[in-house]
């Protein structure tokens, strides 16, 4: 499609009630940050909104698993209370059933957002302190630092991501931090090129040059300077970035390689039931697949409406 | 008018066929019909086609279609003859003497019609010296000569001392003689291991290490192709010697094709399909493949819209090893008794296995010669098995990891035993490998402390069980994969096979079964039970007792 440059104009087009009411904000209250009108233009897009919702489903979950789940996620029914425990339809007393151990699957879906999200956080957490220090440091210095970061960005780039996660996981023994750090040390080149890319653009700018004039120091001007001005990309890389973990995490779990039993994990559910979904116990992975969609598409749809949001082609 | 008349026709077709079937069903017995593939699925790529390397089903399943030993085993355990048409014993219980079958030929063609270096000569005496010496030199290192080692100049052979195996002797072209330095009861019964097999020397010599991958046999397939983990395909060999009932050489299949499915969820999917005419039946789909089962002449049989279901105990034991050279296990008997205190044996079977199975006290499966009632097992007991850590310098519990080769069946019980484990106080982490780099590691090499394993029968007695996998000599990839030492043991066991009364053997392998379990280098967890299901059109089909993977399509035919 060519003509997608010439459809801008209509795009923007759309907006006008955005702009009005920001407009009018503006009026009444002067002096308020960037981020509060990234918040207006947030709150009125709805399926940013609808992603912001279930984004805070998820994270509810996981802090309050306790309280909202009545079983113990790993407790094997069977064994105390009998063959009616096993593989029990969904009904009041197990909302989502049971699975073959007699293991609650709701409370399992519960728990199991504390390993997606723990992973999703720990993970972006890496590859944010890596790909910000790494970007800010060649988009920064240039030259020889960015030339080196750059090819390392391009052989991470290169390398097929699920296979390189596999290997790592695979000679050594599985524990849950591997898995963070494995997945963490190669999702960082995201990061790493929006922050080259903005550092190197920032960097031209006359408060730079006005900083470099009166003397600041290149940490003072990377840390004070430069970095704040490149949060927003990062969180909307992060964001984004989440939805592609919680996959990778079930994907990894699915092949064995990811959390290892007893541990609720949404892919090692779905990859367990799996096998009785062919006689027709599909409880046991319809669920935790559910949640899996809705943790991806929530945080899918706020990163996009984080972008929007922040973008400052859009800002008054 | 033309619609009318098709409905006529088509009426007609439906009552000639529904007719024809009824009196087909109604006849004493089919006539079997000649053609078609017979399509199946292996649970793993095979780690050895090499007869003589082969130690696991996988491997032995495959290979019984291509390869034939002197002595066969019939469907019920019996010894029948194979390629000796009869064999006679002295009286001391020393010497055999085996007639040979006379008009038994090496595969002519293989690969595609390519011929084969041995040109599809008659199997003769000389054959068979030429073999035993070939699996038994240790430069071949066959894992199972030492199944033979009773064989009189086997270790001066193996010493070098010796150019050939003394005992071994073809009197003329069609007798063979074998002597032993000892009376060893189940000797005959040991040369129908799937190790023993007639071997034509000009191809085993022709490939060289290429061997394992261009086999070339007596039996009724014919190797054709392997792609490994994918597929391996067998032709009808069209000179095999065995003839139906009615004078028509078999087989009556004109080929096999074996598909490699590592997951049992895929391979039920292509059996409902059609793709295959067999599969295993895992445990999720044994409520639908089970329905109406009935226990028709010893074999539970169930037949029912999906095809027929057969299952049937099988002599073998599934169970946890514990290397006896590795820590945690080394020299700490509390604790390996405490794991065997850890687990809920009934529970996991009815709960888990929908009953497929016997809870194992020991090492000997019920019904084999020497087993005992009054055996002192391990019963579900945390308590103990907490108070026994404690013993063992485990107050606070223990974290083990236990390897097993991949697979649903066994991730499904750890993932239950882990669970049992807990209560006790025993941490325990899961890992999985493929099949042939498990039974490396824990095997050949011995890296590894806790390990899931099984065994089923090779020759129907205990000395295959307390000798094979627990006296010393076999230490590795013989079969003793977890070290187990104790010079009690080993005596009780090497004086067993000495002894020619049976009520001593009995009395021998009854205390030396006691004495193991004592030590519990196993985690004893469950004896076997066999299955299969079959499409309603596969005839002539036999569940053997030894167990499903012992199948030979020799008089299996299709009803298409």
């Amino acid at each position: 499609m060519s003509d997608t440059g010439a459809r801008t104009p209509e795009t923007s087009g759309v907006m006008p009630p955005a702009r009005a009411t920001v407009r009018k904000a503006d009026r009444e209250e002067v002096g308020r940050s960037l981020w509060y009108y990234a918040w207006l233009r947030l709150k009125r897009n709805k399926s940013a909104m609808l992603g912001l919702a279930l984004v805070s489903l998820i994270v509810f979950s996981a802090v309050f698993a306790p309280f909202i789940t009545r079983y113990d996620p790993i407790e094997q029914l069977i064994w105390t209370e009998g063959p009616s425990a096993q593989l029990a339809l969904p009904s009041a007393k197990h909302w989502f059933g049971t699975d073959l151990y007699g293991r609650d699957v709701f409370s399992r879906v519960i728990y199991g957002t504390r390993v997606s999200l723990r992973l999703a956080i720990a993970a972006t957490v890496i590859s944010i302190v890596i790909g910000t220090t790494l970007g800010a440091l060649a988009g920064y210095y240039g030259g020889f630092v960015d030339d080196v970061v750059s090819w390392l960005i391009s052989v991470i780039f290169a390398f097929p991501f699920l296979l390189f996660v596999i290997t790592i996981v695979a000679y050594l023994p599985p524990s849950d931090t591997l898995v963070y750090t494995a997945i963490g040390v190669v999702s960082w080149i995201g990061v790493g090129r929006i922050v080259r890319g903005q550092v190197m653009s920032i960097k031209e700018t006359e408060f730079i040059q006005a900083a470099v004039a009166s003397g600041a120091s290149d940490a003072r001007i990377i840390f004070k300077h430069i970095l704040p001005n490149v949060i927003a990309p990062v969180i909307v890389s992060a964001t984004l970035g989440m939805g592609g973990i919680v996959m990778l995490e079930a994907g990894l779990t699915y092949l064995g390689f990811g959390t290892q039993p007893p541990t609720p994990s949404w892919g090692y559910m779905i990859s367990r039931g799996q096998e009785y979904l062919l006689a027709g116990k599909w409880w046991w992975s319809i669920f935790p697949g559910i949640a899996i969609c809705i943790a991806v598409l929530g945080f899918n749809l706020l990163g996009d409406g984080l972008r929007d949001a922040l973008d400052p082609r859009l800002k008054q | 008018m033309f619609r009318r008349g098709r409905v006529v026709v088509m009426v007609l077709l439906v009552a000639v066929m529904v007719l024809g079937s009824t009196l087909l069903a109604c006849g004493e017995e089919q006539k079997p019909k000649y053609g078609g593939i017979w399509k199946d699925a292996l649970g793993a790529d095979p780690p050895d086609l090499d007869p003589v390397m082969a130690t696991d089903t996988t491997s032995a399943e495959v290979g019984y279609q291509i390869f034939e030993t002197l002595v066969g085993i019939d469907p019920d355990g019996g010894l029948v003859p194979l390629l000796a048409e009869s064999w006679k014993g002295s009286a001391d219980g020393k010497t055999f003497t085996f007639k040979l079958r006379k008009g038994v030929h090496f595969h002519k063609t293989t690969e595609g019609g390519k011929p084969t270096a041995n040109g599809g000569r008659e199997v003769t005496a000389d054959d068979w010296v030429w073999t035993f010496n070939y699996i038994c030199d240790p430069k071949t290192n066959s894992p199972r000569a030492y199944f033979i080692d009773m064989v009189k100049g086997y270790q001066e052979y193996r010493d070098g001392k010796a150019k050939s195996i003394s005992g071994i002797k073809a009197l003329d072209k069609y007798t063979l003689q074998i002597e032993t330095t000892y009376p060893f009861a189940p000797f005959i019964a040991v040369l129908s291991y799937n190790t023993f097999v007639a071997l034509p020397r000009e191809d085993v010599l022709k490939w060289g290490k290429d061997w394992n991958f261009h086999v070339v046999g007596t039996g009724p397939f014919k190797f054709e192709s392997w792609k490994h983990d994918d597929k391996l395909v067998l032709s009808r060999n069209e000179n095999y010697w065995m003839k139906d009932k009615w004078g028509n050489r078999l087989p009556y299949l004109d080929g096999i094709e074996f598909r490699i499915i590592t997951d049992a969820t895929i391979e039920w999917t292509e059996y409902k399909l059609g793709n295959i005419y067999a599969a295993h039946v895992d445990d999720p789909y044994y409520p639908e493949a089970s329905k109406g089962l009935k226990t028709v002449a010893g074999v539970k049989t169930a037949v029912n819209e999906l095809g027929t279901y057969l299952e049937r105990p099988q002599w073998g034991t599934y169970y946890y090893g514990m290397n006896q050279t590795l820590p945690p296990f080394k020299d700490n008997k509390y604790l390996r008794q405490a794991f065997n205190y850890a687990v809920n044996r009934q529970g996991l079977i009815d709960l888990v296995l929908n009953g497929r199975a016997m809870p194992a006290k020991g090492v000997l499966p019920p019904g084999m010669f020497a087993y005992s009632e009054n055996l002192k097992g391990y019963s579900f007991d945390p308590k103990m098995a907490k108070e026994l850590l404690r013993k063992a310098g485990y107050p606070k519990g223990i974290q083990v990891t236990l390897q097993y080769n991949t697979s649903q069946g066994h991730k499904r019980i750890a993932e239950a035993l882990q669970s049992q484990f807990a209560l006790a106080g025993i941490k325990l982490d899961l890992k999985n490998v493929d099949w042939g780099a498990h039974l490396d590691t824990c095997g050949t090499q011995g890296t590894v402390p806790f390990f899931r394993m099984g065994w089923v029968v090779d020759y129907p007695d205990p000395d295959n069980f307390l000798y094979v996998l627990l006296n010393s000599e076999n230490a590795g990839d013989q079969g003793n994969y977890t070290r187990y030492h104790n010079p009690l043991f080993d005596d009780l066991t090497k004086q067993a096979r000495l002894a020619t009364d049976q009520e001593v053997r009995r009395n021998l392998y009854q205390k030396a079964e006691q004495l193991v379990v004592e030590d519990a280098p196993w985690l004893f967890i469950y004896h076997y039970t066999s299955h299969n299901m079959l499409k309603p059109f596969v005839r002539g089909y036999k569940l053997p007792s030894f167990g499903q993977y012992c199948n030979r399509f020799t008089e299996i035919w299709l009803d298409l």
